[in-house]
């Protein structure tokens, strides 16, 4: 019955697409998506115009995912902290490759993080790029010393205070130039390609950065500490 | 020991910084709308077109919630009881601004926010139309009532879990109310993924089932929004746009595209799975018994409903209803899946034995409603759809509202155990049979005119046996629902036994339930363990709100032509307004 029902399930989903064949993707940008580009860097002054749409244009959904990605992490948190189904041998100590390895790679890692998420408005990649880089330099930390603990309290903080200057950024647009995350008159556009540029832009991604980092961070170490109480328990 | 000292300073700083600003900032937003709001006054006689953009009620309605988002998980940090209390002060500056938002929109008309300022469709636009306005309000109401209920009840049940408990249920009302006020269709689908993974994980608090029929909702809830998004993925391709308005004005140009039925396809399913519409109803009735029933009755009232108002704004304002409908024969799909639902709901919703399990099945019925209201196509029809989404929150929150109390307070949510149950416990089941009248639809409750604009509509588009078939569900609900008053009121506890005793014989089938007081004695979890002899009714707190929302329905249907004439008449899309009524 189940295999049935799952047949007949694919076979509309392949009637659709089969019906999509012969449609192309337009080959001209649609309307919204030339205004992107024709105005994009007028009006936001930052050279990344993914960006501008991302943190700007569209910022207001980027808060949505952003508040996605806390949802997720702190629910893999409420149900792993409860009940540790995870089963992973311990190896024996890591060896001194990795140590010093990861001992090394930690700052320049934690750096080209930042790195990645203070030039959002002018390289390819941002925060959540950014951050997910950050959070891999702890990945390395927690694989050289298994017993390693992390800051919870800071993280925690560190992780609402980033969220809540997100929200504070679009406060301070709506107060300012009368609607929420609004990018003008907060601070001066500047010129494109300049570090300080593109107003709010950098200062939204720094804390998106941060937010995505201890967010990551603080994911890890509940699934490495789940999988050692699976452990303890077996 | 100083670890702990500086988080909490951390946390008063941080809490003390929260407050002020967004003190100033719902101030500031105030200073703004009332700004516009004089500045329209003068204007208001010169021009019809006064700008409504201005105002600033949209973003108000967000406001408590986001603040909320934010307070809530950092003062429970500091107290655990701060996490409650700050969730009611929320969701009552939420409902405050919910009826202020539905008067302006009744006054001025249609409120469009620009958010970041942006011109839509370069922007995000966020719409409050009078549909959007009273979807909103009902969920205000439905929040406050029951964050009101779960302080005792989250305390009781599961109080290592308060503070996740409170945060979530803001952070889920955020999402839902984002899906309705949105209108963008790809920020809708942004906030159906807030309201849908918080709706997980507060549906994993509960029995010992209740991860894994999280799980499954899971998985099947991500197949639909995932459906959905496609379906917005095909038309941005055929539109170059995500503005709903906009969308809505190019697509006449797109009709004959097979593109585009296919976009409306996946995302009438994926919304159809998320609204529990008939054959994809699965997940429904083991998530919403295994999961506690403060999560319950928060999530069953609203959740499927915002789906079904999304179902609505989709056919009826992004697409054009009569090509959704009829040309495409999608009015005939929909409405004979929704009564398939309704039927089937309530034939498994009699064979129950589980109380909370038998309401789920109830849900699918009801759901079946809406569908049926949406899919004929008839302004009537729709009329009752709208009508129901609001009528069937306030009977269900109310319902499983009496059901956790009932759990609490006796340890059972075992139908024959619930025997002359209404003598010991005579307010609780006041709430509980004012509300379970409304769901049979006996006259003077809203039940009952939902239902009537609903077989209007039905006979409008003469569709005699869908009529039939409206009438005939009716009275398999007035089974299961006169069948439990029957065992409330007319029976005594000791015509079964004394309670547990007989349990063991309940076991059989899929509905015994897990960890429950039953087979083995244990008790389920907060239970007072005065069991059901010495059950009485509970406090205030728990007894005030589902009381309530069960007056409420019998004052809903005695209001019914209020909310019919001055809110849903507005509310109808243009095509099918009705002549003579509202504007």
């Amino acid at each position: 019955m189940k295999q049935i029902v799952s047949f007949l399930a694919l076979a509309t989903l392949a009637v659709l697409l089969w019906n999509l064949a012969p449609i192309a993707m337009p080959s001209d940008l649609g309307p919204v998506a030339s205004h992107y580009v024709s105005h994009g860097l007028q009006e936001n002054r930052g050279s990344n115009l993914v960006t501008s749409v991302v943190v700007n244009y569209r910022g207001f959904d980027t808060l949505g995912e952003v508040t996605v990605l806390f949802l997720s992490v702190s629910g893999v948190g409420f149900v792993l902290r409860r009940r540790s189904g995870l089963k992973v041998h311990r190896q024996r100590p890591a060896s001194e490759i990795i140590t010093t390895g990861a001992r090394m790679l930690f700052a320049p890692t934690v750096l080209f993080g930042a790195y990645i998420f203070v030039h959002g408005h002018l390289t390819p990649g941002g925060g959540f790029q950014g951050g997910a880089v950050v959070a891999s330099a702890v990945l390395l930390l927690i694989l050289a010393d298994r017993d390693l603990v992390l800051p919870h309290a800071a993280l925690g903080w560190l992780e609402s205070l980033s969220g809540f200057g997100f929200v504070l950024a679009g406060v301070v647009g709506l107060v300012v130039s009368g609607s929420f995350l609004a990018n003008h008159g907060i601070i001066p556009l500047g010129t494109w390609n300049r570090l300080l540029s593109a107003g709010i832009i950098p200062v939204i991604y720094v804390l998106i950065g941060l937010k995505v980092g201890s967010e990551l961070a603080a994911l890890l170490d509940v699934m490495v500490h789940a999988a050692d109480e699976g452990e303890a328990h077996s | 020991m100083s670890v702990k000292w500086t988080s909490r300073l951390w946390a008063g700083a941080g809490t003390a910084l929260a407050t002020l600003v967004s003190a100033v900032g719902v101030a500031a937003a105030a200073g703004h709308e009332m700004a516009q709001a004089h500045g329209d006054l003068s204007a208001i006689h010169g021009a019809a077109t006064q700008s409504p953009d201005a105002f600033q009620i949209p973003a108000m309605v967000l406001a408590p919630l986001l603040i909320g988002v934010v307070l809530v998980p950092a003062l429970g940090r500091l107290r655990r009881s701060l996490a409650y209390q700050v969730t009611v002060v929320v969701f009552v500056a939420y409902l405050a601004v919910a009826l202020k938002a539905l008067t302006t929109v009744l006054a001025h008309g249609t409120l469009h926010y620009k958010m970041a300022g942006w011109m839509p469709p370069v922007g995000i636009e966020w719409t409050l139309d009078a549909l959007s306005a009273f979807v909103v309000l009902v969920l205000a109401v439905v929040a406050v009532m029951v964050a009101i209920y779960s302080g005792v009840a989250v305390r009781r049940q599961n109080p290592e879990r308060e503070v996740p408990f409170f945060s979530m249920m803001v952070v889920m009302m955020l999402g839902l109310t984002g899906m309705v006020m949105t209108g963008d269709l790809f920020n809708l689908y942004v906030f159906f993924e807030v309201s849908s993974l918080s709706a997980y994980a507060l549906m994993a608090v509960g029995d010992r089932k209740a991860p894994v029929s999280s799980f499954r909702y899971l998985l099947q809830g991500t197949i639909g929004a995932s459906s959905y998004l496609m379906g917005v993925g095909y038309l941005y391709v055929l539109t170059g746009s995500l503005n709903m308005a906009d969308v809505a004005s190019l697509l006449p140009h797109l009709l004959g595209n097979p593109a585009l039925t296919v976009a409306l396809v996946l995302m009438v399913a994926g919304l159809g799975l998320k609204m529990a519409l008939f054959p994809m109803h699965l997940w429904l009735p083991d998530a919403y018994t295994y999961a506690s029933s403060t999560s319950t009755a928060i999530i069953a009232p609203v959740m499927t409903k915002v789906s079904a108002y999304v179902l609505i704004r989709m056919i009826y304002f992004v697409f054009d209803s009569n090509w959704v409908l009829s040309d495409l024969h999608l009015g005939f799909v929909v409405t004979w899946l929704a009564m398939a639902g309704v039927i089937w709901g309530s034939v498994m919703a009699i064979a129950q034995r589980d109380v909370k399990r038998m309401l789920a099945y109830s849900s699918i019925a009801q759901v079946g409603y809406i569908g049926v209201g949406i899919g004929t196509g008839n302004p009537w029809a729709l009329v009752g759809a709208i009508l129901h989404i609001m009528n069937h929150a306030t009977m269900k929150s109310s319902l499983f509202m009496v059901t956790g109390i009932v759990e609490m307070q006796t340890g059972t949510r075992r139908l024959q155990n619930w025997n002359g149950l209404g003598r010991k416990m005579p307010w609780t089941f006041l709430a509980f049979t004012l509300a379970a009248l409304a769901m049979v639809g006996v006259p003077p409750t809203n039940g009952f005119f939902s239902k009537w604009y609903l077989a209007l509509g039905l006979a409008g588009a003469k569709q005699w046996v869908l009529l039939v078939l409206l009438v005939l569900s009716s009275l398999l609900t007035a089974g299961y629902f006169f069948r439990l008053l029957e065992r409330i009121y007319a029976r005594t506890g000791e015509d079964v036994g004394s309670g547990s005793a007989r349990v063991g014989e309940a076991g059989d089938g899929g509905v015994r339930e897990d960890g429950g007081a039953n087979a083995d004695g244990v008790k389920l979890a907060g239970a007072s363990g005065s069991g059901i002899a010495g059950a009485r009714d509970p406090g205030l707190a728990l007894l005030l709100p589902p009381l309530l929302l069960g007056v409420g329905t019998l004052v809903l249907g005695l209001v019914n032509a209020w909310f019919v004439t001055e809110v849903i008449a507005k509310a109808l899309p243009a095509a099918l307004r009705i002549p003579g009524l509202g504007g």
